[in-house]
């Protein structure tokens, strides 16, 4: 049962670490002008170990977090990327 | 039946609880602390990317720039495919956009334009020119061209001279003021005789003669570039150039927050100018014009020219 415990906080934690990773990429790309990366694999995989967080009461809140983090970073490239599109464009 | 010994938990035990939940505690501050500052960039750029998209006040930063450059500035044009924009956090834009004359059949760059506006409002702007400046001088009302009315100054009375110094096999930038106000066809047809291109019409608004409009403030000459089109993107229609200028003049009149944040002190008049417009329609006091030097040193001998300025000079690029 503790092993199982251990299991769900460990993969809420992580989703809480990768989602700091992106949000980490997305200030450098923001203070260096650089295009964001559409390619979504590493917020995909917060938010799944988000969610295998939320099975277990002890670690629900941080998986929570985590998701949260990670759907944050979606939500921002793909807002800003639309209505980049919508401003002054070029094809 | 549990003893008294059974009902405490030892004390190294207790302590490696203690230092468990120490522990975890730093480490959720760690995470909240890290969480918060990264989401403050983030949070304030998409603030910013939503401020400048709610009623288009990204673009219409861009379209107010251009148009302001097309009616205001004689044979200066902001290229409208190079205009770079970057949002920065907290409701910064920087916008920045190369500057196009024209002189003889070629389109040179001219110089470049930088914007910065801060907190949404707060303009910072810098224009360097790689030509010479356009006559404007704001104190003594001096434009590079004079109204018909107005006694001819000492600066566009020596402009025949002036072109009579400059070698052949080049090609000159004129800004010639005329005797009266005419129609755009008459200008044309006084024209059509020599091999030379109009650039841009400087049009009488009825606020040329002070150069003032009625809250005392100075304005700028005004006008349109003879090959007017619309900037891409924008929601103007118009395609003839003297009823796109009329277009662009209005939606100015619509824009005049960021047009006073542009202009500065000089008043574009816009709303004066167009009633007298659209009551007198549009007349021609003053063109820029480019061309072979010498077709232009024989134009401005033409009596209808009351004064000329001399603008840029290039090497022979005439191929018309």
């Amino acid at each position: 049962m503790k092993i199982t415990y251990k299991y769900f906080y460990t993969a809420s934690y992580l989703s809480i670490i990768v989602g700091l990773i992106s949000l980490l990429l997305l200030n450098i790309n923001l203070l260096f002008q650089t295009m964001f990366s559409i390619n979504f694999s590493l917020q995909g995989l917060g938010i799944l170990l988000g969610i295998i967080g939320l099975f277990n009461s002890h670690s629900r809140t941080p998986g929570v977090w985590g998701i949260v983090l990670n759907i944050f970073s979606v939500i921002f490239i793909i807002v800003v990327t639309f209505i980049s599109l919508t401003i002054n464009y070029q094809p | 039946m549990k003893t008294e010994n059974d009902s405490y938990i030892n004390n190294d035990k207790q302590n490696k609880i203690i230092m468990s939940a120490k522990r975890k505690a730093r480490w959720n501050t760690i995470l909240l602390m890290l969480s918060i500052i990264f989401l403050i960039l983030p949070f304030g750029y998409l603030s910013t990317v939503i401020y400048y998209k709610v009623n288009d006040r990204a673009n219409n930063e861009i379209f107010v720039l251009e148009t302001i450059y097309s009616l205001t500035e004689p044979n200066l044009q902001v290229d409208d495919t190079q205009i770079e924009l970057e949002f920065t956090p907290f409701f910064g834009l920087h916008l920045s956009a190369p500057l196009y004359k024209e002189i003889g059949s070629e389109t040179l760059k001219a110089g470049s334009y930088d914007s910065n506006l801060s907190l949404g409002f707060k303009r910072n702007e810098s224009v360097n020119l790689t030509v010479k400046e356009n006559t404007m001088n704001l104190r003594d009302r001096e434009f590079s061209f004079i109204y018909p009315n107005q006694d001819i100054p000492s600066r566009l009375m020596n402009g025949l001279d002036k072109l009579n110094e400059i070698p052949e096999g080049t090609v000159t930038e004129a800004f010639l003021s005329l005797d009266k106000s005419y129609a755009p066809k008459e200008v044309e047809s006084l024209l059509s005789d020599y091999d030379i291109k109009i650039v841009w019409n400087a049009v009488d608004t009825g606020l040329e003669d002070e150069m003032i409009d009625k809250d005392g403030s100075v304005v700028t000459p005004i006008g349109y570039p003879e090959e007017n089109t619309a900037p891409s993107n924008s929601s103007f229609t118009e395609e003839d150039n003297k009823d796109l200028f009329v277009e662009q003049l209005n939606y100015l009149d619509t824009q005049k927050k960021i047009t006073t944040s542009i202009m500065g002190e000089v008043s574009i008049a816009s709303k004066e100018r167009l009633d007298y417009i659209n009551q007198n329609g549009i007349k021609i006091y003053g063109v820029v014009i480019t061309g072979p030097t010498k077709e232009i040193q024989e134009l401005g001998t033409q009596e209808e020219i009351r004064g000329i300025h001399i603008g840029e000079v290039e090497f022979w690029n005439w191929n018309r």
